[in-house]
């Protein structure tokens, strides 16, 4: 391996789960999620003299991961698979007895609009502030903080029982 | 519970996921994506050299006749395709017969609007299925309708769903889908569909003659990732005619035809219910 090789092993090593987990948390799916996350990281392996410069490559790889699924998104909508018309609807991810994730809590992430699901995973996984969320999200620091906000009511709604809610202030 | 709180427990439920991905698999993929990028250079010395000696062969489909059709570069004929597709009225109804490898055989009438109808036969000729998808509504609140007719069982069914907002997006080709078989086709989209078939591989004029009494220019390359792409084109016209992928898993080819807007054309977007045939609920897994 070249040194840049090295360079992005090291960076794979370090973010291959947490970018996985960020984009498991968007989409809802474990197998997507992981196709997205390969070819996400393949492009940036495959730019690496770019994308290694770049302030938070797991960012970039997170924004490449979602922007792939919103093409093959568009596309699917438009092909019906020509073996089976029928065919190409799967099982929402919270009813897959195979995820690593506990069902109730993938249940209310999916419950959310994508855009709010895909701030609170940038934030809860990456640990990206609000600049760099609406950075790799191309939407406004304000849009971000109220996404997250909005994302973290209703959360709050789903998964803790009432009397464990404190009161509004 | 705090925001704090409430993260933590979010975060810790996916601690359990892990990459199952080895890094040497994202380095080798990695270099497959090098190499597409590669192409596009490679493919314009090909063209280049492809157009300096145009050796004109005759199309091996059909009776052909001895070149009476003016030799072009590929570039003059992909040119003269898109302004023709470009010029093409949005609401053109795009009707394809397709047969696939193992046999079967797709009817499609699309237009540009998303509005689709699909036939499917059995090897014999006999209607197996048939479905409608329609959309309605205002822009901001798009409703897609799919309606689906058994010919086997003698049922039918429909459903609504709220399907977005905005106008029913085209398509986003890229090096990997050029060479999907799209059903839903308009004269826009194959135009774009070109270009990026241009730049993804290696397309270009093969040779010209007449099919069927047509004169015809046939371009054909391999694409990347798509197999082995051909367009039958009539030369008088410059609308594809025929189309044929080939990939290592799969082959189709179809005949396309470009029907201008009138009401009966419109019409062939719907699918008829049957008379006698009765409803049933859709598949418990349809969105």
């Amino acid at each position: 391996m070249s040194p840049q090789s090295l360079d992005f092993a090291e960076f794979y090593r370090r973010s291959a789960d947490e970018c996985l987990r960020t984009v498991l948390a968007s989409v809802g799916d474990q197998h997507t999620a992981q196709e997205l996350v390969d070819e996400a990281f393949a492009r940036a392996c495959a730019s690496w003299r770019t994308v290694g410069k770049h302030p938070a490559p797991a960012a970039w790889v997170i924004r490449t991961a979602l922007n792939v699924n919103i093409s093959r998104w568009r596309r699917r909508r438009r092909e019906i698979s020509v073996a089976d018309p029928g065919a190409g609807t799967h099982p929402p991810a919270a009813e897959d007895a195979e995820s690593a994730v506990d069902p109730r809590i993938m249940a209310a992430l999916m419950r959310l609009p994508a855009r709010q699901r895909q701030v609170v995973a940038l934030r809860l996984f990456l640990d990206l502030d609000t600049a760099r969320t609406a950075e790799a999200l191309s939407i406004a620091p304000s849009t971000v903080k109220a996404h997250l906000a909005r994302a973290l009511a209703a959360l709050r709604d789903v998964l803790v029982p009432e009397q464990h809610q404190e009161l509004p202030r | 519970m705090n925001d704090h709180d409430l993260i933590t427990v979010v975060r810790e439920s996916f601690t359990d996921v892990h990459s199952a991905t080895p890094v040497e698999q994202i380095v080798s993929r990695s270099k497959a994506i090098r190499a597409r990028r590669r192409i596009p250079g490679a493919v314009a010395v090909v063209a280049v050299a492809a157009a300096a000696m145009i050796a004109v062969a005759l199309l091996p489909s059909g009776p052909a006749t001895p070149a009476p059709v003016a030799t072009h570069t590929t570039a003059y004929v992909v040119s003269h395709v898109t302004r023709a597709l470009d010029a093409m009225p949005g609401n053109t109804v795009v009707f394809t017969q397709r047969m696939t490898v193992p046999a079967t055989s797709i009817d499609t009438w699309t237009d540009e609007g998303g509005q689709s109808r699909m036939e499917t036969f059995t090897p014999s000729g006999q209607p197996k299925m048939a479905w409608e998808i329609t959309f309605s509504g205002p822009v901001t609140r798009l409703t897609r309708t799919v309606t689906a007719v058994n010919y086997r069982s003698k049922t039918w069914w429909r459903s609504a769903s709220f399907y977005g907002s905005g106008k029913v997006p085209a398509t986003v080709w890229n090096c990997s889908n050029v060479g999907t078989d799209v059903l839903n086709w308009n004269p826009h989209e194959m135009a774009a569909k070109l270009h990026k078939e241009l730049s993804c591989g290696d397309l270009k004029v093969v040779g010209s003659g007449t099919v069927g009494g047509l004169p015809t220019v046939k371009l054909s390359g391999h694409v990347r990732g798509s197999g082995t792409l051909t367009y039958w084109v009539n030369a008088t016209t410059y609308l594809p005619f025929r189309f044929r992928a080939a990939g290592s898993a799969w082959t189709f080819q179809m005949r396309l035809q470009w029907l201008p807007p009138t009401a009966a054309n419109l019409a062939k977007l719907n699918v008829p219910i049957p008379a006698g045939f009765t409803r049933v609920p859709p598949p418990r897994n349809w969105p």
